[in-house]
């Protein structure tokens, strides 16, 4: 069975991008433009990884690790955003997310991550 | 004989006084011409945007919005704006004494706790009871202040005493910003060689716009009259007047709606003044006031981007209210700083703007009544010649005609939000309608101002709200 | 004389009536054509958004391919170059994607895109924009060039950095800064208008990219305009340069409050407590928003007696102080 991938992101690029390799490395990708599309999905579905950007439109990235954390806590979160400023970091981490990587990223090194976050 | 003569005089005054209003109408249509065509430049540059929130130099901003008996939307627009794309700022809500339960509900939904902390006012207000913040992590920028009821000026003022950052963002709760709002708004501050003091942007009507989680997600045209042609309206204010005042620096007026500031500068002047209806207004012109006297060179930003969308009142009665206010706003800001006028020490602001508000804003509807007046008198006494009075009003009519098109080419040529071609049809009937059933109405509110204001009416008046959320279809 | 009056009087209301209706039919005319502008504009800008959204549905789909599929046939790049880059519009759209890929991406992933760039020969147009007399086109084929790292006429260079236009100038400063090998802020000591905090933002961010070693920022601290000073004690803060501490430290007593003011927030970020005892010495002339930077230094690196030093603004007739220095006892006590 193919492991199930959400990617939330609002950059369209970067959402594309993220399908396609993540598509090719042979996992079952589902994307969400919004916080609020994400939230619905995750309503109904479950997911082997969480990939989710920190700013986003109508419900922000650590709301949705909150809830990711408290419905289904033992998803991992990798967490793409912009932001290198260290208290959003550790917040996110004391948060609970899995991984932080930062923008601009190597696809290459955030597939071996996710590989890294899936096996665990 | 004697009363051709002044029949003559008086016609002759209005005359010049039409050509006037109408060349001024006419530089200001090419000056924002320019502007636009600038900004559109500007906007289409490559931009970093990745460069712009990871950095440490970009300024944090404190939101500040006043509310008053807003349960109904309160959360859901907070929500919203903890959702906004800009790397470090605040919120504080100020619930200005509501007699509803705006502050349980925050105090509900976000978990607050009272917090204790030394505050220090730098400007005096009615008593604040309380300030809160979360105990939530994902809402930790968010503030509450609980003050007894004072009015919006007093309420933001109690914001501007319990705020952390050095520049504030002054909105109306119920206020729809887009998501880059703070970002686009806070260029002006950053991109200037000269202090900048305040920057504000260009208001929309979201009536009848779908909107959903406090975000418009569909901008529609709505179906009444009254709000179409307010839009035209705000076309014309915004896209034609405020980028030319921007570009010739003569901006007196940053709308309530939305508008940042320098804290700094607005303490020194003093805050925003509670004693008059139009304190949006009235806070820049001081600010502006003060430093010219200081002689520091300074400047104010206009962001012609739509990054904000407000509910326009669809009652005639409400609407009503809101112009009669407006007009006591702007003659009690003018009346404050009549020093001002035709002063050559304040250049631009001394011999264009506060002229400009004085005719155009203030005189014009006055004028124009005294117009009809005399029109109805000539044709009591059996003086109206049909001929030229017709020939008159052709002429006014298809210039604001064509004045209205010409904003509504504004709108095309630079960010075409109604984009199903109905509307722009709709939108073209409604600016031949307008000059002759929406516009005699808000001129006799203007009047009615002016008459309330002499005989001391202070209150804001009550404005009832259709609720910004749509039902779900 | 009542009908030489009637006379000019008639005639003169006649003449105007004329000209009134001349210019009501001329504003009819000019609201007409407007209208009809108002359309022309409206479908074409539908079709060009048509014309925009179809490459760019077909140009992501080679570009993912291109830089993921493993399969990806070098042939597709010349397929691609010779049917779909034909107009300026699609080289337009072809340009400004490739730079979104570019900035959001770093590796491998940015090498080939760097590499396609070139491969689809879209450099070619770039020299064109650098020299047009259209500001806002330098500024886009500076940003390309700088972006693509494409290096450029020294001389062309350094009279884009002192453009009238400061976009201009504000993509020649990171034109600098990316493509220099050694000295990359040298192009400041040819810096002839001031720094704007926006630039000051993107040079912040192109100098954490840089990958050389970064410049000493000591040495721009006598430059002639302020704003480069402010930016260079900054950045010993932010790129932790502790041995040019010595060289901010004069500028605690610096004139001018911006400068007073950057030093100050530079000695907190770096932990220089020395600073604390220079600043105690004059704390009474100074102004209020200084000696609240001086307080939030000594909260974050000093210590309790020399907060005590200060107690007598506790008696003072300052309010703001008084709170100010309470709020910081309150940070000690705790």
């Amino acid at each position: 069975m193919k492991k199930r991938i959400l990617v939330i992101e609002d950059n369209p690029m970067v959402v594309k991008s993220l399908e396609f390799k993540l598509n090719k490395d042979g996992y079952e990708v589902t994307v969400a433009p919004d916080g609020r599309v994400a939230t619905e999905i995750l309503k109904n579905n479950n997911f082997d990884l969480v990939i989710t950007d920190l700013m986003l439109p109508f419900v922000t990235g650590s709301q949705l690790i909150e809830l990711i954390k408290k419905e289904t806590p033992e998803t991992p979160i990798i967490v793409l955003s912009t932001a290198t400023q260290e208290d959003i970091i550790m917040d996110a981490f004391t948060m609970g997310v899995d991984d932080f990587i930062t923008k601009p990223f190597s696809p290459n090194e955030l597939s071996l991550r996710v590989k890294r976050s899936l096996s665990k | 004989m004697d009363y051709r003569i002044l029949i003559d005089i008086a016609s002759w005054a209005f005359l010049v006084y039409a050509v006037v209003i109408c060349s001024g109408y006419t530089f200001a249509a090419l000056f924002s011409f320019l502007e636009i065509k600038e900004y559109k430049r500007i906007y289409n540059l490559p931009s970093e945007e990745v460069a712009m929130l990871q950095s440490s130099t970009l300024p944090p901003v404190s939101i500040l919005a006043p509310a008053y008996n807003e349960e109904a939307n309160v959360v859901e627009n907070v929500r919203s704006m903890l959702t906004l794309n800009y790397p470090s700022y605040e919120i504080v809500v100020i619930n200005d004494g509501s007699k509803d339960n705006t502050l349980q509900r925050l105090v509900e939904t976000f978990s607050m706790v009272k917090d204790e902390s030394l505050r220090y006012n730098s400007i005096p207000t009615q008593e604040v009871r309380g300030v809160y913040t979360s105990t939530i992590k994902a809402y930790k920028n968010l503030t509450v202040i609980d003050k007894a009821n004072g009015g919006k000026a007093d309420a933001l003022n109690a914001g501007i005493n319990n705020c952390k950052h050095d520049l504030i963002c002054c909105i109306d709760v119920d206020c729809i910003l887009e998501n880059d709002a703070l970002l686009k708004l806070v260029k002006p501050f950053l991109n200037n060689e000269k202090t900048v003091i305040a920057s504000g942007g260009i208001i929309r009507v979201a009536n009848s716009c779908i909107i959903e989680d406090g975000r418009i997600i569909e901008v529609r045209l709505p179906d009444k009259f009254v709000a179409r042609a307010q839009i035209l309206e705000y076309f014309r204010a915004f896209l034609m007047g405020r980028m030319a005042w921007s570009r010739l620096d003569g901006l007196l007026l940053i709308s309530g709606a939305f508008g940042m500031f320098d804290k700094k500068i607005a303490i020194e002047a003093g805050g925003y003044n509670h004693k008059t209806v139009g304190e949006d207004m009235e806070l820049l012109v001081r600010m502006r006031r003060m430093m010219r006297n200081k002689k520091i060179p300074y400047t104010v930003g206009f962001i012609p981007d739509p990054l904000c969308w407000t509910e326009v009142p669809q009652q005639w009665k409400v609407l009503h209210r809101q112009r009669n206010r407006w007009t006591r706003g702007t003659m009690e800001t003018l009346w404050m700083h009549r020093k001002m006028l035709f002063n050559p020490k304040y250049k631009v602001l001394g011999m264009l703007s506060t002229p400009y508000w004085m005719f155009f804003e203030w005189l014009a509807p006055i004028i124009e009544f005294f117009g009809i007046l005399f029109i109805i008198l000539l044709y009591v006494l059996g003086f109206l010649n049909w001929t030229i009075f017709l020939s008159f009003f052709a002429l006014v009519y298809f210039f604001s005609v064509l004045y209205s098109i010409t904003a509504i080419f504004f709108e095309e040529y630079s960010f075409q939000q109604y984009k199903k071609p109905k509307y722009i049809f709709r939108l073209i009937g409604t600016a031949f309608a307008e000059p002759l059933f929406y516009h005699p109405f808000v001129m006799w509110a203007a009047i009615k101002g002016n008459i309330d204001l002499i005989r001391g009416k202070k209150t804001w008046g009550a404005m009832s709200r259709t609720g910004l959320s749509n039902p779900k279809k | 004389m009542e009908q030489i009056y009637e006379n000019i009087y008639y005639n003169d209301w006649e003449w105007i009536v004329k000209l009134n209706i001349l210019v009501s039919f001329v504003l009819i005319l000019l609201s007409l054509i407007l209208i009809l502008f108002i359309l022309y504009l409206r479908l074409f800008k539908n079709s060009r958004n048509l014309k925009k959204a179809e490459h760019y549905s077909r140009l992501s789909d080679f570009i993912n391919n291109y830089l993921f599929d493993p399969d990806f046939d070098e042939t597709e790049t010349e397929n691609f170059k010779n049917n779909f880059l034909k107009t300026n519009l699609q080289k337009k759209i072809t340009t400004k994607e490739i730079l979104i890929y570019n900035q959001n991406f770093k590796g491998e992933a940015n090498d080939s895109i760097k590499k396609l760039f070139f491969s689809l020969d879209l450099d070619n147009i770039v020299f064109k924009d650098l020299k047009s007399l259209k500001w806002h086109r330098r500024t886009r084929g500076l940003y390309t060039v700088s972006s693509m790292g494409i290096k450029i006429q020294e001389s062309l260079a350094v009279k884009l950095l002192n453009d009238k236009r400061s976009e201009v100038r504000l993509q020649a400063l990171l034109y600098f800064i990316k493509l220099s090998q050694k000295y990359p802020l040298n192009f400041l000591y040819r810096l002839e208008e001031p720094l704007t905090i926006w630039q000051q933002v993107y040079l912040e961010d192109a100098l954490k990219k840089y990958e050389e070693q970064v410049p000493d920022f000591s040495k721009w601290l006598t430059h002639k305009q302020q704003s480069v000073v402010i930016f260079c004690i900054k950045q010993i803060a932010v790129f932790n340069q502790y041995e040019n501490i010595d060289q901010v430290m004069p500028f605690l007593e610096s004139p001018e409050e911006e400068l007073k003011r950057a030093a100050i927030r530079c000695m907190r970020k770096i932990g220089h407590e020395e600073a604390i005892d220079v600043l105690l010495t004059n704390f009474a002339t100074e102004s209020t928003e200084i000696k609240k930077e001086i307080l939030k230094l000594i909260t974050q690196i000093g210590d309790f007696n020399q907060l005590q030093t200060l107690s007598g603004l506790l008696t003072g007739n300052d309010e703001e102080m008084k709170i100010e220095y309470l709020k910081a006892e309150e940070h000690f006590l705790k």
